[in-house]
C-alpha cells in the first residue's frame, strides 16, 4: 500500500490514525427545536440505542436535499464502529432564546468521531453521551462538560472529541453571532457505518518532515456556466486553479487518488463558485495527519497551509462509501523555517541571553549569505566588532585584538583550527551544529584564557526526528552528510568533506612555469552517536578529523626548485554526558582529546613543526534561575592537558624573510581553571557576578595564576528594551614558545591581561525589526611583545614590518574601544541586516614608546545583507561591506646589504598610513526545486562583482622605492548544487 | 598560514634587476677578505650613477663594531674611529680607502671567538643631499669624531628616513676580523676575463645586440662562487650566476640605443670574499 493510501477494507476503531466515523443527525427534541426544523431530543432523553437499534443514520438521515452550509452529511464506511455525535441545542444558563424568538440556532459544521474506547469495543457496548457545550460567537467549543452518559466509559472519549466540534455561529434576531449553549449527544454505534470523506498527512516537501498544526480547509465548490451551476453534487468539477500543487509538490505533483481530478474535467467555459461558507477546517496532529469527516459527496477543493509554507490546493471527489487519502507536500517559503537538520538555528537577538553580548547565527539564513559559502562559522566575521582579515582568511580579530586572542571551541573544548586553508570552510559542517555562540567580550566566567572573543560550536542536542541527509558540490569542495535515526534515543551522524581545488585549479594557476603551486587540499570527516533519555539527559560521542595539505614550489635564480610544504590537523575524540540532575540543576560533562599538528617544511632541510597531544575536561553544574525564582547557579572545572612538541627552524627563507633564530622545545602543559557565578534576580533586574580562576604550569617550572573576577547586570524594561552591561577582567597566558628560556623564551614572562567593560541595549521595534547596540571598552596590559620575526602558524598575515625583534617581555599596553551596532530585519520572505561598527584600537608596544594604531584597526566596518525568497523557488541576496584600510607603516628609503646582495627598508613612524578603504559587493541567487522527498539548489555566488580592486597588503619593489599594493579577489563567480533529504 | 601569505607580499618583492638606473653602491671589496686587528686594509667602493658624473658624489666610510646592540663602538673606538671615517668625493665610479684595524678592537671580542664581524657602511650622495657630511666633518676634531655623532653614525636607519631616495645611496656590508690561522682564514675569489672584449678599454656592443661575457673563476678556500652581474647598459639575462668548472658565462642584452655605460661583476663567495670585474661599455 503506499503513502497515502486508504485502507478501506479494515475495520479499526475510531481513532485519530483510522478512518473515524463521524454523522451528526440532529433528531427531534421537544424543547428546543432543531435547525431546519427538527428538534434535539431533551436532556433526559431516553437511553442511546443498543446495539441492535438501527445507526442514527438510518433512524434520522439527513436531509437528501442539498444540505444547509456546515452540515455535511456522513459518508457510509461499512463495517466500522463509530460514534455519532447528535446536537441538541437547549435551553441552559445564559442560553439564547430558542428559534421561535428569531434566533439562528448553530449548525455542526464538522464533528471529528471520538476514539471509540477500547473496552468498549471489545465488550460490544455501545452507548451515548449527552453533553453541554459552551460555544464563541464564531461556534467553537469553549467548555463542555457531561450531563448523562450511559456507561462512565465514554465519557472521556466524548469531551476530548467535544473540543474538535465545529458550529456555524448561533444567530441572534438581527444576524449577529451570539454565544450559546447547548446540549449535544453522541452516540457510540459498533454497526453504524463510518463517515469519512478525506483523511491524508501534510509533509514538508524536500525532508518528508510531518508539519504539525497545518490548517486544512475543504471547501465545496460548483462549477457554473452562463450563472447556472454546470454540475451539482457528485462528478461536480473542481475549480483547476493553474498551477495548483506545482509549488507545493514540484514536479511529481501530489498524486493522490482522486485528487485534482474535477479540475481535468473542467468546461471551457464553466466558472468556478467556491462555497466558502460551507467550507470545513481542521489542523493536523502530532504525525501531520488530519481527517475530514461528513463531507458532502461532491467536489471539494482541500487546502493544506501552514505559516512559512506554500499553501497546497487539491480538488477531490468526494463519493459515498469511499474515503480519499491525500498527501500534501508544503513547500518551505523560507528554508531557514523549515525543520531539516541545518535549519533550525536561530538568531535570537531578544531572547534572555545568558551574555551581555551574545550573537547566535542561524545557519539557514546565513546559509544564502553571498560570500560566506554556507558556512555558518564564516558568517562570525560579518558581525559587530570583528575586523576583517586580509584575503578574508579565517582569523578572527575582535574588538583591537589580534587572532590568537580568540578561540574557537567545540561544546566548550578548544578546538586546534576552525578553518582549512584560506578560510574557504570550516572543518566542521554545519549540520552537526545546534548554533553557533559568538561572544566578541565582557563574557561570563564559563570562558576564559582570552583576551578577545570567542566562538562556541555547539553539537546538535536534540535527536533528529527522522533520518535525514544532504550532499553537497561545488568550485571548492564536495560533502556528504547523513543521520541515521537508529531508534527512539539514538542516532548515528556520519560526515565527510573533501576539496578538490587543487585538481580543478591547478592547471590554470600552474601556468607560468617558473613555479609550481599545488593548491590546498582538504578533508574532514565526523562521526557522532548522540543518545537522548526521556528525560532530556543525552550522551553524545563523536570523532572527527581534518587534514590540510599545501604545497608550492617556485624556480629560484639557480635554477633549483624551492619548495615549501604545509600540512595541519587533528584527531579528535570527544565524549558529551549532560545530566537532568532535577530541582533545576543540570550538568554539562565533556571531555576531548587528541593529537593536533602543524607542519612546514622548507626546501626539505628547514622545517617547522608543533604536535600537541591534548586532553580537555570540562565539567559544569548549573541552575538557571527558577520561574519566580532569585538565584540561579553556574560553577565547574575547565581543565587542558597537553604535550606539546615543537620546532621552529625556518631561520631564512634565501633571505625571503628573516626570521629569528630557531626556536624548539617538548613539554608538559597543564591549564586547569576553575569557575562560579551566581545570579541573583530581583524583580526585572538581574546581576550575575562571578570570578574564574585559571591557572597553568610546565614541567620546565613556568606558573602562572590569575583570577578574574567578573559582574554583569541584565535588566529587562516594561517596553521590551533590554539593557545590560557588565565588567571584567579577562587574562591570557603566554605562549608556551615565549615562556621557555631554551627557546628564546622569557620565564618572567606574566599572563596578558584585559579590563573589559560594556554596555548595551536591544529594543524590537516591531515584530521583525530590531536594534542592538553595544558600547564597549578594554584596557590591555601586561601584554606579550618582542621577537615579531619569529616563525608562527598563523591565519592572518604576517605582522607587517618593522619588526620587535627584542626578546619577549610584558611591555606592550593598548586600548580598544567602540560602538557596534545591529538591527535585523525580518519577514516571511526577507532577512536582513546592518552591522556596523566604529572603533579604536591602539598600542604601546614598549615602555616609552608613543602609542600607535594596532595593526587591524578598522575604525568603520560596515555589513548590509539581505535575502529575499522569490516565487517558484528563487531567492536572491546581496552583500555589501565596507571597511577602513589597515594601518601600516610606510618605508621612506633603503639601504643596500651586500652580503646579503639585498636591500633593507627604512620605515616611517609606525602605522601612520592607512591602506585605501575596502568595500565589495556580493550576490547570490539560489534555484530550489523541491520534490517529494528531497530537495535540489542550484546557486551562483558573485563574490566582488563590481571587480573592485581592494588592497589587502603592499608589497615592495626589490629597492623599496616602489610600492606594489597586492589587491583582493577580482570577481569571483562560483556555482554549487546541494541535495537534501 | 604564513608560507602561503608570504608568497602573496609584506616585502619586497621580485628579483632585483641587473640593470642599474639611479645612484647605487654596486660592492664594497677588501683586501684582505679578513683582517687582524691592526692590519691594514685597502677598501674598494664601486659606485654607479648612470644619470651623474661619479665626480660630484660624496662618499663617506665608516665602520661600527656592534656591541650589546648598542651604538657603532661607542665609546670603545673613539680614538680609532676617525681611522675609519673618510669622507671624499668619488672619482670614477671607484673609491678607494685604506685604513688600520684598531689594533685593541681584540680586546672587545669574546675569548672564545676566532672570527668577529665589524660593519662598514658607506654613504654616497649627490653633492649636498646628505647633511650627514657637514655633521661629521664639523665632529670630527683632533680627538676624533665626537661621540653623538658616533651614535648618529651606529643607526643609519633612522637618519636615512630623513633623506631622498633618490640621488643617495647607502650600502652595508659585514668584514670579518679574524684571530684564524693564516691558512685558514676566508680569502677574496680570484677571476680572469676570457672573451676578447675583454683585452680592450671598453666592451663594444651593437645596439640591441648581445654579447657573451665569459670568466674563470675560483675561490682560493674551495668555496663556491657566485657571478652578479649588474649594467647601467642594457641588462644582464640572470642576476646571479654559479661558477661551474670555475666558469661562468653571462650574456649582456645591450640597449637598443646607443651610447655608453658600465658593467661590474661581482664574485662572491658569500663568506665575504669579493672581487670585481669593472669595465666600460660602449653601445653602437
Amino acid at each position: 500500500m503506499g503513502e497515502g493510501d486508504a485502507p478501506a477494507d479494515e475495520t479499526p476503531p475510531a481513532s485519530a490514525e483510522t478512518p473515524p466515523a463521524s454523522a451528526e443527525t440532529p433528531p427531534p427534541s421537544d424543547e428546543s427545536p432543531p435547525p431546519s426544523g427538527e428538534s434535539p431530543p431533551p436532556a433526559d432523553a431516553p437511553p442511546p440505542p443498543g446495539p441492535d437499534a438501527p445507526p442514527p443514520t438510518e433512524l434520522d438521515p439527513p436531509p437528501t436535499d442539498s444540505p444547509e452550509p456546515g452540515a455535511p452529511a456522513a459518508l457510509p464506511q461499512p463495517g466500522a464502529p463509530a460514534a455519532l455525535p447528535t446536537p441538541e441545542p437547549g435551553p441552559a444558563s445564559g442560553a439564547p432564546p430558542p428559534e421561535d424568538d428569531g434566533t439562528t440556532l448553530p449548525q455542526v459544521r464538522l464533528a471529528p468521531p471520538p476514539p471509540y474506547p477500547e473496552s468498549a469495543r471489545e465488550a460490544g457496548l455501545e452507548g451515548s453521551v449527552l453533553l453541554e457545550l459552551a460555544l464563541s460567537e464564531l461556534g467553537l467549543v469553549l467548555d463542555a462538560s457531561v450531563l448523562q452518559s450511559s456507561d462512565p466509559v465514554f465519557e472521556g472519549s466524548a469531551l476530548e472529541a467535544a473540543f474538535g466540534l465545529q458550529f456555524t455561529p448561533a444567530l441572534d434576531a438581527d444576524g449577529r453571532a451570539v454565544p450559546m449553549v447547548l446540549q449535544y449527544r453522541m452516540l457510540f454505534s459498533l454497526d453504524v457505518v463510518a463517515t469519512v470523506g478525506v483523511e491524508g498527512v501534510v509533509r514538508q516537501a524536500g525532508t518528508r518532515d510531518p508539519v504539525v498544526g497545518a490548517t486544512i480547509v475543504a471547501t465545496p465548490f460548483v462549477l457554473v456556466t452562463d450563472g447556472a451551476p454546470a454540475e451539482e453534487g457528485a462528478g461536480e468539477e473542481g475549480p483547476g486553479e493553474e498551477g495548483a500543487g506545482e509549488e507545493g509538490a514540484g514536479e511529481e505533483g501530489a498524486g493522490e487518488e482522486g485528487a485534482g481530478e474535477a479540475g481535468a474535467a473542467e468546461a471551457p467555459d464553466a466558472e468556478v463558485v467556491l462555497r466558502e461558507d460551507a467550507a470545513v477546517t481542521v489542523s493536523t496532529d502530532a504525525d501531520g495527519r488530519f481527517v475530514l469527516a461528513g463531507l458532502d459527496p461532491g467536489s471539494w477543493q482541500v487546502v493544506a497551509s501552514s505559516p512559512g509554507f506554500e499553501a497546497d490546493p487539491l480538488d477531490v471527489e468526494v463519493a459515498a462509501g469511499e474515503v480519499v487519502s491525500l498527501t500534501f507536500w508544503l513547500a518551505p517559503l523560507r528554508p531557514w523555517e523549515s525543520t531539516s537538520a541545518d535549519e533550525t538555528m536561530e538568531i535570537i537577538g531578544f531572547r534572555l541571553p545568558p551574555e551581555i553580548t551574545e550573537r547566535r547565527l542561524d545557519a539557514s539564513q546565513v546559509r544564502y549569505m553571498p560570500g560566506t559559502g554556507g558556512d555558518i562559522v564564516r558568517a562570525v566575521q560579518t558581525q559587530p566588532g570583528v575586523a576583517r582579515t586580509p584575503f578574508s582568511t579565517g582569523a578572527l580579530l575582535v574588538r583591537g585584538t589580534p587572532s590568537d586572542a580568540s578561540g574557537f571551541y567545540l561544546g566548550g573544548a578548544r578546538l586546534p583550527l576552525v578553518f582549512h586553508f584560506g578560510g574557504l570552510s570550516t572543518v566542521l559542517p554545519s549540520d552537526l551544529l545546534d548554533e553557533v555562540r559568538f561572544l566578541p567580550g565582557t563574557y561570563g566566567v564559563r570562558y576564559g584564557r582570552h583576551l578577545g572573543g570567542v566562538v562556541d560550536l555547539i553539537p546538535r542536542a536534540e535527536l533528529a526526528e527522522r533520518s535525514h541527509g544532504k550532499a553537497s558540490l561545488d568550485l571548492f569542495q564536495a560533502s556528504v552528510f547523513h543521520t541515521q535515526k537508529l531508534s527512539d534515543h539514538w542516532t548515528l551522524t556520519g560526515a565527510i568533506r573533501r576539496s578538490y581545488i587543487d585538481a580543478i585549479l591547478g592547471p590554470l594557476v600552474n601556468i607560468d612555469p617558473s613555479y609550481s603551486l599545488r593548491l590546498p587540499a582538504f578533508t574532514d570527516g565526523q562521526l557522532r552517536g548522540l543518545y537522548v533519555d526521556d528525560r532530556g539527559s543525552s550522551v553524545d560521542l563523536m570523532a572527527l578529523f581534518s587534514d590540510d595539505r599545501f604545497t608550492f614550489t617556485e624556480l629560484d635564480g639557480d635554477g633549483d626548485n624551492t619548495t615549501s610544504k604545509i600540512r595541519s590537523g587533528f584527531v579528535k575524540g570527544r565524549v558529551g554526558w549532560n545530566h537532568v540532575l532535577g530541582k533545576g540543576w543540570e550538568s554539562e560533562l565533556s571531555f576531548m582529546a587528541g593529537p593536533e599538528a602543524t607542519q612546514a617544511e622548507y626546501q626539505g632541510s628547514q622545517e617547522a613543526y608543533e604536535q600537541i597531544q591534548r586532553e580537555q575536561l570540562r565539567f559544569e553544574v548549573t541552575r538557571p534561575v527558577p520561574e519566580g525564582g532569585v538565584v540561579g547557579w553556574r560553577m565547574g572545572m575547565d581543565f587542558e592537558s597537553s604535550r606539546e612538541d615543537f620546532k621552529y627552524a625556518l631561520d631564512d627563507l634565501d633571505g625571503f624573510f628573516p626570521y629569528a633564530d630557531p626556536e624548539e622545545g617538548d613539554v608538559r602543559v597543564l591549564r586547569p581553571g576553575l569557575y562560579l557565578e551566581q545570579t541573583q534576580s530581583i524583580g526585572w533586574l538581574q546581576g550575575t557576578p562571578g570570578v574564574r580562576i585559571d591557572w597553568m604550569s610546565t614541567d620546565e617550572g613556568w606558573f602562572a595564576l590569575t583570577v578574574d573576577p567578573r559582574f554583569r547586570m541584565r535588566a529587562e524594561l516594561p517596553n521590551g528594551t533590554v539593557l545590560n552591561g557588565g565588567v571584567g577582567r579577562y587574562s591570557q597566558f603566554p605562549l608556551l614558545r615565549e615562556t621557555l628560556e631554551s627557546s628564546n623564551g622569557n620565564p618572567d614572562l606574566g599572563p596578558e591581561s584585559a579590563i573589559q567593560l560594556s554596555v548595551g541595549a536591544q529594543h524590537e521595534f516591531f515584530p521583525g525589526l530590531s536594534l542592538e547596540g553595544t558600547i564597549y571598552y578594554s584596557a590591555l596590559s601586561q601584554l606579550v611583545v618582542g621577537l615579531d620575526n619569529r616563525f608562527t602558524f598563523e591565519l592572518a598575515p604576517p605582522p607587517m614590518a618593522p619588526y620587535d625583534t627584542d626578546p619577549y617581555d610584558n611591555e606592550g599596553t593598548g586600548k580598544a574601544y567602540g560602538l557596534e551596532l545591529l538591527s535585523r530585519y525580518e519577514d516571511k520572505r526577507t532577512f536582513a541586516f546592518v552591522a556596523l561598527t566604529l572603533s579604536r584600537a591602539t598600542r604601546i608596544e614598549r615602555e616609552g614608546q608613543e602609542p600607535g594604531l594596532f595593526q587591524y584597526d578598522q575604525p568603520v566596518m560596515l555589513t548590509l545583507s539581505g535575502s529575499r525568497v522569490l516565487p517558484r523557488g528563487w531567492r536572491a541576496g546581496g552583500r555589501f561591506r565596507l571597511t577602513s584600510g589597515n594601518p601600516y607603516t610606510p618605508i621612506v628609503n633603503s639601504f643596500y646589504d651586500l652580503d646579503e646582495q639585498t636591500w633593507l627598508p627604512v620605515f616611517a613612524e609606525s602605522n601612520v598610513a592607512r591602506m585605501p578603504t575596502w568595500w565589495a559587493l556580493d550576490v547570490r541567487v539560489d534555484k530550489q526545486w523541491t520534490y517529494r522527498t528531497w530537495a535540489l539548489t542550484l546557486y551562483f555566488d558573485i563574490q566582488n562583482i563590481t571587480n573592485r580592486r581592494n588592497v589587502e597588503l603592499l608589497n615592495f619593489s626589490p629597492d623599496y622605492s616602489l610600492e606594489i599594493p597586492v589587491y583582493g579577489l577580482p570577481i569571483l563567480p562560483a556555482f554549487g548544487l546541494e541535495a537534501q533529504w | 598560514m604564513l608560507l602561503p601569505l608570504l608568497a602573496f607580499g609584506c616585502g619586497a618583492t621580485g628579483w632585483e634587476p641587473t640593470s642599474i638606473d639611479e645612484l647605487r653602491v654596486v660592492t664594497i671589496t677588501t683586501d684582505p677578505a679578513e683582517a687582524l686587528p691592526g692590519e691594514r686594509v685597502e677598501a674598494d667602493a664601486y659606485i654607479a650613477d648612470p644619470d651623474g658624473d661619479p665626480s660630484d658624489i660624496e662618499v663617506m666610510f665608516w665602520t661600527c663594531l656592534y656591541v650589546d646592540d648598542e651604538t657603532c663602538a661607542e665609546p670603545l673606538f673613539a680614538s680609532e674611529l676617525e681611522e675609519w671615517v673618510t669622507i671624499g668625493t668619488g672619482s670614477g665610479g671607484r673609491f678607494s680607502t685604506a685604513r688600520e684595524i684598531p689594533s685593541q678592537a681584540w680586546n672587545y671580542f669574546p675569548d672564545d671567538a676566532d672570527r668577529v664581524t665589524v660593519q662598514v657602511f658607506l654613504l654616497a650622495c649627490e653633492e649636498g643631499l646628505c647633511p650627514q657630511f657637514e655633521r661629521v666633518r664639523a665632529g670630527m676634531d683632533a680627538r676624533g669624531i665626537d661621540e653623538e655623532i658616533a651614535a648618529e653614525l651606529a643607526r643609519p636607519d633612522l637618519w636615512l628616513a630623513n633623506l631622498p631616495m633618490e640621488g643617495v645611496a647607502l650600502a652595508t656590508r659585514a668584514y670579518p676580523v679574524s684571530n684564524r690561522d693564516p691558512g685558514l682564514r676566508n680569502v677574496n675569489p680570484e677571476f680572469d676575463a676570457r672573451f676578447p672584449e675583454a683585452l680592450t678599454d671598453a666592451i663594444n656592443v651593437r645596439a640591441g645586440g648581445i654579447i657573451d661575457l665569459i670568466f674563470q673563476c675560483r675561490d682560493p678556500n674551495g668555496e663556491s662562487v657566485y657571478a652578479f652581474p649588474v649594467t647601467t647598459a642594457g641588462q644582464f639575462d640572470d642576476r646571479k650566476v654559479k661558477c661551474e668548472d670555475e666558469q661562468v658565462r653571462l650574456f649582456l642584452e645591450a640597449p637598443a640605443a646607443a651610447g655608453e655605460g658600465h658593467v661590474w661583476v661581482v664574485f662572491d663567495d658569500r663568506d665575504g670574499g669579493l672581487a670585481v670585474y669593472d669595465q666600460a661599455v660602449v653601445v653602437r
